[in-house]
């Protein structure tokens, strides 16, 4: 995930800047905004709410209330970590009226895994692929033992490629608090894998 | 340690976003600002009237 461009050929496409031009007139620059987002926080709400189709609903409000509130985002912070609290908040709301178990299978209703269908085609050799699909089944098996608490961290971690405090801001939550929650998490799943 | 970890990850592709959701979510947004809009000229109006 490469959401913070600074400066692409001269010109600087930082999300702070095409926030500014949007609220300027300037409406192709919110669609930038969530073409970068669009993956990104797709991905969040599919793992976090375990929504299966849902997520297409869950990320478009998440885009929705994004836009509502663009005018009164404090431009002093990281809108990478402002728009996955949006996220996180509404993926909350989901799972509060659903009462589903967040996390718990990453199959669809057609029985069909979304990790390993839709694993990156880089035509690689066939033994590779074997172990690719082997890897995502193992992990992907691993994870789903962890808590959603405990997921959700390393998904922003090692996924998304958060720091510490991007999670903590994101997730509304103490540095501490996450810094231990990654370390707990990660002796665990060290546990499943081996 | 942390490198390790992302390669591990890699092996967990993202889910892509549908086809169309784009769109929905463009559609959505123009949807509400037609909808602020006409409520607006209502206002507007009622006070004229």
């Amino acid at each position: 995930m490469t959401p913070q461009v600074k400066i692409s050929n001269g010109v600087d496409y930082s999300d702070e800047k095409l926030i500014s031009d949007y609220l300027a007139g300037d409406e192709k620059s919110l669609e930038i905004l969530i073409k970068r987002y669009l993956k990104p926080i797709y991905s969040f709400v599919y793992r976090y709410a375990d929504a299966g189709q849902d997520s297409e609903d869950i990320a478009q409000e998440v885009f929705v209330k994004v836009w509502r509130n663009l005018k009164k985002f404090n431009q002093n912070k990281k809108f990478k970590t402002w728009i996955f609290s949006i996220a996180k908040n509404t993926a909350i709301d989901f799972l509060k009226k659903k009462k589903t178990i967040p996390f718990s299978e990453f199959e669809n209703e057609k029985g069909e895994n979304m990790f390993t269908e839709t694993l990156a085609d880089l035509s690689p050799l066939p033994n590779e692929i074997l172990e690719r699909a082997e890897m995502a089944r193992i992990l992907n098996s691993a994870m789903e033992k962890l808590s959603l608490e405990y997921r959700v961290v390393l998904f922003l971690r090692y996924n998304d490629h958060f720091n510490f405090r991007e999670i903590a801001e994101s997730l509304a939550e103490s540095l501490n608090t996450i810094k231990s929650r990654h370390r707990r998490a990660l002796i665990q799943l060290k546990k499943l894998l081996s | 340690m942390r490198k390790d970890y992302e390669k591990l990850f890699a092996n967990l592709e993202a889910p892509e976003p549908p086809a169309g959701l784009f769109n929905r979510i463009i559609l959505a947004i123009k949807r509400e600002q037609e909808l602020r809009r006409t409520r607006r000229l209502q206002k507007d109006n009622g006070r004229r009237a």
